[in-house]
C-alpha cells in the first residue's frame, strides 16, 4: 500500500498553525492514480501525528481518502438543502472549518437561490440568534425578498468596505471572531495568497464561510478546499460544476431546480416546464410589413423612373 | 483559613508600581479580605469557597479570569497562613502545579522543605544562617527557640510562627475607592498616539480590576491627556478621547482593542506629558452563567469574541455608516419597503406585513435605464416578460421627489436570470423620463 503525501510548498504567514493546515495544493487536485491515497493534512501534520501514539487510527483515517472516492469530512457540515448536491460534497454538505468558493458570472446573481436553504437552517437555530454577515455585497440586499427566502431581516448585517484591503480585513476579522451564523463575502479582487490567509484562519471557524467571486478567477489557484462554478440555465435550474473538492474530479454539471423565492405563485406550469425562450428570437433586422397598404409603393408604380 | 498568594512577574518585566494595586483590586471580586504583602497580594477566601464551587474550582478559574482582565499571573499558591502561601508561591512559579496540594503531605512538611530565602524575615540573616549550615526552613525551625531569639531577634521567630500558622497574623485590608481615578505621568514626552497606547493600557488594567471588584461594567471611557508647557500657543492645554461601547463591558481585551482603534486614528497636536482615564456610566454587570455542557468536538470552536464586539470594532475601522442593519417598512415602492441604517439599529423592530407579490432579493440603488429595441427592453440581450404588470402608484404624500407610477414586470434574461423591471408611466409631456428601467434581481 502506497501513501502519497503532498508537500506543501507555500509560505505560511502564521507559524502557530502548522499542525492544522489543510491541503492547499493548487487547483485542480492532483489525482494521479486511483490507488493512491491523499492526505488532507500536509506533511508536517501527518508525519507528527502518525508518529505520536496518541492519535487513534480512526482520526487518521478521517483525514485520508481513496482518490476515486469522495472524502469524508470529520467536521460537521451544513446540509445544502439539495440532495443531489449533498451527495457530491465531502461530508454531505457545506463545510465548516474551511472556505467555500462560489464562482459565477458577474452579471448573474444566483447566490441566494443556491445558499438560502442552508442559510435558513443556520439562522433558524433558536438557541443562538447569531446574525449573517454580508461583506461587500455587489448590490443592495432587498429585505422583503430575503425574508421570502427565509432569512429574517433582523439577522442580516450589511458590511460595506470600500477598498479591497478593508474588505479582506473585515472578512478576516469576521472569520477569526467565529461569532456569526455564517459569513458571505464578495471578494472580486482577492489574490491567491490572500485567500490562503483567509483559509488558514477559517480552519478555526466553526461556521461556513462563503466567498463569492467572478468566474474569471477559476484559472487562479485557490486554497479553498471547495470551489464550484455556478450558472443559470435556460430552465429554472442552477447548473453547478465542482472545480475542486476532497474527492475525485467532478464530471459534468449538476442541475439543481431552485426557483427564486416567491416566484412559485406567479409562474405558470408552462413557464416552469418550458426552457427559455418561450417564443422565437426577436429578429434584429426589421421585417417587411405584410399588409398591402403598409408596403411602400414600388418606384415604377409612382412613375418616377 | 484558606489563604491564596498571587505573585506578579518580577519587576523587570512589568515596571509599573500600580500593577500590584490593580491585582489587589481585581482580587477583591473573590473576597473582601485582600491585603498587599510585600511584593504579592494575599487573599483569604475561606468564607467564599462555597460561592465559587469549592477550592479546586476557584483555583482553576484564577487563570482564565486573570487573562480576561489582562493580568499576567506569575505564580499562585494556597496555604493555611498568608506567609506560608507566599513562601510556597515564591518557591514554585507557575499556576498549575503550585495549586495542587499533595494530600499525603502535611502543610508543615511542605514548608519544611522550602529554602530559607522564601521567607523574607530570613533574608537579612542569610549569610549567617548559611555559615551555620542551614538551608531549609525545617532545619531553622528545629533549632532551640531561646537561642534563636537571642541570636537573630524576635522578628525571625515571629515570622516563622506566623508562616506555620501557630500565631495569628494581622493585615491591613485593601479597600476599593468609591471613585475611579487613575493618572499616569509618562516617563518621556511623546507626540505619537501609539506611544500612549502602552501607558493607557496600564490605566485600563486598573479600571478593569476596579470594575471587577465592584461587579460592574462601563458603557464609556474617556482618556484625557495634558500637553506639556512646550507647546504652541494656539494649542489647548489638554485633550480627550471618548470611547463608547454598545454593551456594558469590563472585558479588558475588548476595551483595549477599541482603545487601540481610536488611538490609531488620533493625531496629537503637541507632546503629551500626562494621561488619565475616567469611566463613564458605571453600571452593574449581570454575568451570565457558563454553559452546562463543555463544547464538544462536534460543536467546534467557541466564539473568540461576541458578535457585538466584532461589529463594534468593524464599525470603528470602516466607519459607522458602513455597517448597516435593515428594517422592513410597509410601502408599495420597492425602494421604500426597507430601510438600512447604521448598526446598531433600534432595539425593537416594528412588524411589517409582507408584500403580496414576489420581491427581488437584490435591489439596484438607482433604477437602471434599459435600452429599448422595437418596444422591447434589452439587458444583455433581449428580455422575455414572464409576468405582470403589477401597478405601483404611490408617494404622492411625500413632498420630496415625484410620485411613482410604475408597471412592474418579471423579465427573464438568458445571462442574468430573472429580473424585476418596470415601465414608468408618466404624463406624456415628460417623454425623457419614460421608458424601461431595471430595478432588481431575483437571485
Amino acid at each position: 500500500m502506497r501513501y502519497t503525501v503532498q508537500k506543501h510548498s507555500y509560505r505560511e504567514p502564521y507559524s502557530t498553525r502548522h499542525s492544522a493546515q489543510a491541503s492547499k495544493h493548487p487547483h485542480p487536485s492532483p489525482m494521479s492514480s486511483p490507488a493512491a491515497f491523499c492526505a488532507a493534512e500536509p506533511t508536517a501534520g501527518l508525519a507528527s501525528s502518525a508518529n505520536s501514539p496518541g492519535l487513534s487510527a480512526s482520526a487518521l483515517h478521517a483525514q485520508l481518502w481513496r482518490a476515486s472516492h469522495l472524502g469524508s469530512n470529520p467536521r460537521p457540515c451544513v446540509s445544502s438543502g439539495f440532495a443531489a448536491l449533498d451527495a457530491e460534497l465531502p461530508g454531505g454538505g457545506w463545510p465548516t472549518h474551511g472556505l467555500s468558493e462560489i464562482l459565477q458570472n458577474t452579471a448573474a446573481h444566483l447566490e441566494w437561490r443556491l445558499l438560502s436553504p442552508a442559510l435558513q437552517a443556520l439562522l433558524s437555530e433558536p438557541a443562538q440568534q447569531r446574525p449573517l454577515l454580508l461583506i461587500n455585497p455587489p448590490l443592495m440586499p432587498n429585505l422583503p425578498g430575503l425574508q421570502a427566502s427565509g432569512l429574517p431581516p433582523r439577522l442580516l448585517v450589511w458590511i460595506q468596505a470600500s477598498s479591497p484591503q478593508q474588505q479582506l480585513w473585515a472578512t478576516e476579522q469576521a472569520i477569526k471572531a467565529n461569532a456569526a451564523a455564517a459569513v458571505l463575502a464578495w471578494l472580486p479582487q482577492a489574490r491567491p495568497e490572500q485567500i490562503r490567509r483567509l483559509q488558514s484562519h477559517a480552519q478555526a471557524c466553526s461556521t461556513p464561510v462563503f466567498l463569492l467571486r467572478p468566474v474569471g478567477v477559476q484559472t487562479q489557484p485557490s486554497a479553498a478546499p471547495l470551489r464550484l462554478t455556478l450558472r443559470a440555465g435556460r430552465d429554472w435550474c442552477l447548473h453547478l460544476h465542482i472545480l475542486k473538492r476532497r474527492g475525485p474530479c467532478h464530471e459534468g454539471e449538476l442541475a439543481l431546480l431552485a426557483l427564486p423565492a416567491g416566484l412559485q405563485q406567479v409562474l405558470t406550469p408552462r413557464m416552469l416546464s418550458q426552457p427559455w425562450p418561450l417564443r422565437p428570437e426577436i429578429s434584429t433586422t426589421p421585417s417587411r410589413p405584410h399588409h398591402a397598404l403598409a408596403r411602400p409603393a414600388p418606384a415604377a408604380a409612382l412613375g418616377i423612373a | 483559613m484558606h489563604w491564596l498568594a498571587l505573585l506578579l512577574p518580577p519587576p523587570s518585566a512589568s515596571p509599573e508600581p500600580s500593577a500590584q494595586l490593580a491585582l489587589a483590586w481585581w482580587a477583591l471580586q473573590f473576597t473582601p479580605r485582600v491585603a498587599c504583602l510585600e511584593e504579592a497580594v494575599v487573599l483569604e477566601v475561606q468564607s467564599s469557597l462555597r460561592l465559587f464551587g469549592g477550592a479546586p474550582a476557584l483555583h482553576r478559574s484564577l487563570q482564565p479570569r486573570a487573562e480576561q482582565a489582562g493580568i499576567a499571573l506569575h505564580a499562585a499558591a494556597w496555604a493555611p497562613s498568608s506567609l506560608g502561601a507566599l513562601a510556597l508561591a515564591r518557591s514554585r512559579p507557575g499556576l498549575d502545579e503550585a495549586l495542587q496540594w499533595p494530600a499525603e503531605q502535611a502543610f508543615a512538611e511542605q514548608l519544611d522543605a522550602l529554602p530559607l530565602a522564601t521567607l523574607s524575615a530570613c533574608l537579612p540573616h542569610l549569610p549567617m544562617l548559611a555559615r551555620l549550615g542551614l538551608r531549609r526552613l525545617g532545619e531553622l525551625r528545629r533549632l532551640p527557640r531561646p537561642a534563636l531569639a537571642r541570636r537573630f531577634g524576635q522578628g525571625l521567630l515571629l515570622a516563622l510562627d506566623r508562616a506555620y500558622g501557630e500565631l495569628a497574623e494581622a493585615h491591613a485590608w485593601v479597600e476599593i475607592p468609591e471613585q475611579f481615578q487613575a493618572r499616569l505621568e509618562l516617563p518621556q514626552r511623546s507626540d505619537n498616539a501609539m506611544a500612549l497606547q502602552h501607558h493607557a493600557q496600564h490605566l485600563l488594567l486598573q479600571l478593569c480590576a476596579w470594575l471587577a471588584a465592584r461587579h460592574a461594567g462601563v458603557l464609556g471611557l474617556t482618556l484625557r491627556w495634558e500637553h506639556d508647557a512646550m507647546r504652541a500657543r494656539e494649542i489647548a492645554s489638554h485633550g480627550e478621547l471618548r470611547l463608547q461601547t454598545a454593551e456594558i463591558s469590563r472585558d479588558y481585551r475588548h476595551l483595549s482593542r477599541l482603545l487601540n482603534e481610536h488611538l490609531l486614528r488620533l493625531q496629537l497636536p503637541a507632546p503629551v506629558g500626562e494621561i488619565s482615564l475616567h469611566a463613564e456610566a458605571i453600571l452593574p454587570l449581570r454575568e451570565l452563567s457558563a454553559k452546562l455542557l463543555a463544547p464538544g468536538a462536534s460543536e467546534g470552536g467557541e466564539p473568540q469574541e461576541s458578535i457585538t464586539q466584532l461589529l463594534e470594532r468593524l464599525a470603528l475601522r470602516l466607519g459607522a455608516e458602513q455597517l448597516r442593519c435593515g428594517q422592513l417598512r410597509e410601502d408599495h415602492r420597492p425602494e421604500q419597503m426597507q430601510q438600512w441604517q447604521a448598526w446598531p439599529g433600534p432595539s425593537c423592530q416594528a412588524q411589517a406585513r409582507l408584500a403580496a407579490c414576489p420581491q427581488p432579493s437584490w435591489l439596484l440603488p438607482e433604477p437602471l435605464r434599459l435600452e429599448v429595441q422595437r418596444d422591447q427592453p434589452l439587458y444583455q440581450g433581449p428580455l422575455q416578460l414572464l409576468a405582470g404588470p403589477q401597478r405601483v402608484e404611490g408617494g404622492w404624500w411625500q413632498a420630496a421627489g415625484q410620485p411613482a407610477q410604475r408597471d412592474y414586470f418579471l423579465a427573464l434574461s438568458e445571462t442574468a436570470g430573472a429580473l424585476w423591471i418596470f415601465h414608468e408611466r408618466l404624463p406624456a409631456g415628460r417623454l425623457d423620463e419614460q421608458g424601461w428601467f431595471l430595478h432588481g434581481f431575483f437571485a
